[in-house]
Order: C-alpha cells, then structure tokens, then sequence
C-alpha cells in the first residue's frame, strides 16, 4: 500500500535538489513509477502546443492529459495501485510545485 | 514598426553571432568537396548493397551520405522499381496509409530580398504587393475551414511589416476563428508557418502563441548558386544565416521544424545530399532530425526568367527518383508534396512515399476570399500570376482530391493530435522511429476523416469514404497493437463521439 504522505513529501524532496526543473520533473515520474508503476510525462504548454518535456518518452498513449499551471500539463496512465484519492494527492502536489517554480 | 526606415531594419536581421556554436572549426556542415566525392565513388554500385541500403531503410535507419549517394548512382530500372516499392512500404511502416492535407495561407507578398527565381522578389514590378489586414486573414481562414481543412501553413514574404510580431499576431487570428457547421464549431488546429529565418528572440515569440512547425527552405545547398540566384546585399544572400535557421529555432524550444529544397536551382543530387547533411547536423546538434521534408519543384514565377530557362529543371522521371532517394534516407521524416505539382505527378511521388500534402489551395494573397468571391459571380477562381509566388500546376478542390486518394484506399486525415499530446521533438522521433507514432496516425486518421465525411464531403466521397472507413475499423479492430491496454477500447468510444456529433477528439 503506497503511503499517500510519504510520497508527496518525497516529491517536494526531490523538488529542493540544485538541478534545472526538467530533470527534477523527470526524477519525480522515475520515483511515481518505482512506487506505484504511474507512467506518464510532462508537457510544456505554448498556446494548442503541449511540447514533451520530461518523463516516459516510450509511452506513446496516455488518457488522461490535466494541466497543472499555465505552462506546463501532464499526460498519465494510471494503474490499480493508483486510486482517485492518491492520485490526486500527488496532482495537487507536483501542481503546487510548479506554482513554486514556475518563473525559474 | 520601431525601425525609421526598411534599410536600418535589413541592417539588424542577421545576428551572426548565433550561429558561431553552431559551426565546426569555423564551417558549417555543407562541404561541397565531401559531397561531390560521395556521388563520384558510388557510380555504378553493386546491386547487393543497394538491396542492403534499402532493408537498412526498411529498418528505419536514417542513411549515412555514402548510401544515400550510392542510390542516387542506380541507374537499372528494375532497382529503381525496387526503390519506389521500398519508399512506399517505409512511408506505411512509420505513417500507415494516411495522407495529411494542409492549406497554404499566403499573408504577404511584401518582401525586401531579391531572388531571381521568385514572383515576390523586391524588383518585380509587375508583382501587386499586398499584406493583409488581420480581418482579411480571418476571411481567408474562414473560407480555408469551409473547405473542411484544420491545418494551415502561413507564408510570408521577409519584410518589416511582415516581422515575427505580425507573425505571431496572424497566427493568434487563425487560431481565433470558429466556423458554425451542423450542430457545433470548426477551426485550425494547427498552424505551421513558412517565413524568413529569425532570431532565437523571434523564434521565442511564435513559441509563446503555440505554433506547429516552423519551416524554412534552404533553396540550394551549392554555395556558388546560392549566391549567384539571391544577390549579396540581401538578407537572404547570406547562407549561414538560413542554413542555421532551424538551429536556432531549436534553440528557442520550436521543437518541430521542417527543411526543404528548390529542386531546379543546381544538381538534383547535390540537392538531396545537402538536405541529408541538413538532417544529420539537426539530429548531432538536438538529437531530432526535420519532422517534414519539402522538394517544391522550380515553377513558372513572373518576372522570373530564370524560372523557366534554368539549365537545371528537374524532370518528372527524375524527381520521382529524388523522392524516393529522400524517403530511404530519412524514413522518420514526413515528407511534403504540394499543389505545385500536376494531378499526375502528386500521384506518382504519393506511390513512392509522401506523407503530406494540400488541396483547394489558393496561393495569391487574399486568393481563397477571392476565388469565393469569383465564384459567387459566376466566373472561375482562376491563378492571377501578379498575385503569387509561382503558378499552380493542380487546382482540384479538396473533395475531389481527397475522393481520388480513399479510391486508392488512403485515408484522409486532418490529425493534429500529435504536438496537443506531447509527442514532439525527440519524443515524436522516438515513436515514428520505432513505428508507432504510425498507429496513432491510423487511429486519428480515422477520427478526422469521420469528422470530414459528416461536415464537408459530396455525396460521391462519402459513399467511397464510408467504404474506406469500414475497412479500416476493420483493420484497427484485427491489429493487434491496439489490443494493448484500454487503447482500443478508448478509440472506440471517441469514434462513437465523433459519430455523434462531437469534434476535435483525439489521441
């Protein structure tokens, strides 16, 4: 059972680390992976444009598209290990992440 | 316009220094010599190893310089009709069997270069300058989604008026329309755009209004003609600054960008060699390689003596051969073929690989508003040779067009769903390299198509059309790809949508 608290605390963990955001967004999707088998990626979004920034570059269909700030969104597929709560929980998470960080 | 007069303007276009990390030792990745020895030592090669080239092609493996001029050397018919049928069978590996349509949108004809094979160029007199106004680029989309289409490319000659903030502006207006059929609204999805090369700074402000793929032709990749056809005091008389277009257009995060050549300038060969070298520099420098190539054909331009004498004009037989060549060498790529050529030919260089192309297109500035209004009066919608760029060699409206291809059994399809879904720059490469962006082409092909055959086709193309599509959601439902996960299962509830009478879904 992926502990809901622990895994959010974990993301804004890896958001302190010294590096540009893209790779910090891509170390996030390599850990919702690990742990609960999430696949997904980021988008950077210019107008109609949601450009691919980090995560799955493999995945080439994912379900659910949500934006997350004004400029970037996610594509993912999400899994039984997943359920809506959680899910959510890590939304509002990397969602207020990027609010932090959007100007970097 | 900040600038006093068109002369200050020109003077700060070029900003060299953006390009110098791009360049090895001082040189860019043009060396004539290379290129020329490529094509002497591969004369007469070995059938063998143009068999070996083409299964590397049918791997979808980009060709090194050696093979793509070994193919240019065959000269045995019979391995050409190997090559077409090669070609063909790339193109349904990475892209299946849809073909793409577009509509050109010219914006201005206003244009400060002066290059020797253009209707545009700055001393043609006798070209009638226009650019237009942001209603008249709303008219002219309007009359462009009528016609059924969701994708435009945008052109524009290089002048002040015309400069990345009219650019930018131009694009937010298309984007703006919205057209009632039936019960719902119709507009462009996605806007590419043609213009001058631009500065990262410029680059960045097309970005901001999120534009589909940014395009420049390099015209002729022969340094000597280059610089005999586009005269030295013109921006466009600079090599460097349009050979690094895309480059920098990279660099400001346009991740799709597209390259071209003007086959009739130089040496077909040499040509297609340039455009591979320009494709293996983007994929070194960024890891992605040019998601489309053009090969527009030299037409008649007026005003243009050269446009009819040049000693270079390509052939038909011949530019079907570099089509191909350009499809084995670079089969990620999609590949472009437009209303320039004639119905005959459009046909031929489909058969042998294009991806791409457009229909019911009016090349004049104010050319679709106008063809309407001709038509309204009775009189035929025909090419005014004062007005555009070169002259048409097929008119043929879309319907029309898009009947001829679901006759061959090609879907039309009006997808835009790949950069609204993230699959771009290296991630799009990745997927059309490993064949499977191809499967989602199918899949929004059909989307699209069902969205065309309800709102805009003639009853002759939708009985054909229905035809098609049965037999393709045939062909979904016995694929197994689509088998995976919910995939099938989630198109199968968008094309109920879309039969519904829902629009714009995808996936």
């Amino acid at each position: 059972m992926v502990n809901v608290t622990s895994i959010c605390d974990r993301l804004r963990q890896i958001n302190t680390a010294n590096e540009p955001l893209t790779q910090r967004l891509s170390a996030m999707l390599e850990l919702l992976q690990r742990e609960t088998g999430l696949r997904g990626y980021f988008c950077q979004i210019w107008g109609k444009r949601w450009s691919y920034v980090a995560g799955d570059i493999t995945l080439a269909f994912a379900p659910v598209r949500r934006q997350l700030s004004p400029r970037y969104g996610i594509f993912y597929e999400q899994n039984s290990n997943i359920d809506d709560k959680l899910m959510e929980e890590i939304l509002q998470t990397i969602k207020q992440i990027l609010m932090e960080t959007e100007n970097e | 316009m900040p600038y006093q007069s068109i002369k200050a303007w020109k003077e700060q276009v070029i900003k060299p220094e953006e390009n110098e990390k791009y360049l090895v030792n001082g040189n860019d990745f043009i060396d004539e010599e290379t290129i020329f020895q490529h094509l002497q030592n591969q004369k007469n090669p070995d059938p063998q190893y143009i068999r070996e080239i083409i299964q590397k092609s049918l791997a979808i493996e980009r060709l090194e310089p050696q093979e793509t001029a070994a193919l240019l050397n065959v000269s045995d018919e019979d391995l050409w009709q190997e090559m077409y049928q090669a070609g063909l069978e790339v193109k349904r590996r990475v892209y299946d069997n849809r073909i793409v349509f577009f509509a050109p949108l010219y914006c201005s004809n206003l244009c400060v270069n002066n290059c020797a094979y253009c209707g545009f160029r700055n001393e043609n007199r006798s070209e009638k300058r226009r650019i237009l106004s942001l209603e008249e680029i709303q008219q002219e989309t309007t009359v462009v989604i009528n016609e059924g289409h969701k994708r435009m490319i945008v052109v524009y000659g290089e002048h002040p008026q015309s400069d990345a903030d009219y650019i930018a502006a131009t694009i937010r207006a298309i984007y703006d329309v919205r057209v009632p059929v039936n019960s719902h609204y119709s507009s462009i999805r996605r806007v590419n755009v043609n213009a001058a090369p631009l500065s990262v700074a410029d680059y960045q402000k097309l970005k901001e209004v999120g534009i589909g793929t940014f395009q420049v032709f390099q015209e002729t990749y022969h340094k000597p003609t280059y610089a005999a056809v586009h005269p030295v005091n013109t921006i466009k008389g600079n090599f460097q600054w349009r050979l690094y277009a895309l480059h920098r257009a990279m660099e400001a995060g346009i991740d799709d960008v597209a390259i071209g050549a003007l086959f009739g300038l130089y040496d077909w060969r040499f040509e297609v060699m340039g455009l591979l070298y320009h494709a293996i520099d983007l994929e070194r420098q960024f890891g992605i390689g040019p998601h489309t190539i053009s090969f527009p054909r030299l037409m008649p331009a007026s005003g243009s003596w050269l446009s009819t004498h040049s000693r270079w004009k390509v052939s038909d037989a011949d530019f079907k051969k570099l089509v191909t060549v350009l499809r084995l060498s670079v089969p990620y790529t999609g590949m472009i073929v437009t209303a320039r050529e004639s119905a005959e030919i459009r046909r031929e260089v489909i058969g042998v690989g294009c991806t791409q192309t457009d229909a019911s297109t009016r090349i004049g500035v104010g050319g679709y508003t106008e063809a309407l209004q001709a038509l309204t009066h009775l009189q035929h919608g025909e090419q005014d040779e004062t007005k555009q760029q070169f002259m048409l060699g097929d008119t043929r409206s879309l319907d029309e067009v898009v009947r001829e291809l679901a006759q061959r059994g090609m879907i039309t399809s009006f997808c835009t769903a790949g950069y609204r879904c993230g699959r771009t720059g290296d991630k799009i490469m990745g997927l059309l390299k490993g064949c499977v962006e191809g499967k989602f082409c199918k899949l929004n092909a059909v989307l699209t198509f069902r969205e065309y055959l309800d709102d805009y086709a003639s009853p002759a193309t939708r009985a054909i059309g229905e035809q098609l599509i049965a037999a393709e959601l045939d062909a979904i439902e016995r694929e197994p790809f689509f088998h995976k996960g919910k995939l099938l299962e989630n198109f199968e509830k968008m094309y109920q949508r879309v039969t519904n009478g829902e629009r714009d879904i995808y996936l």
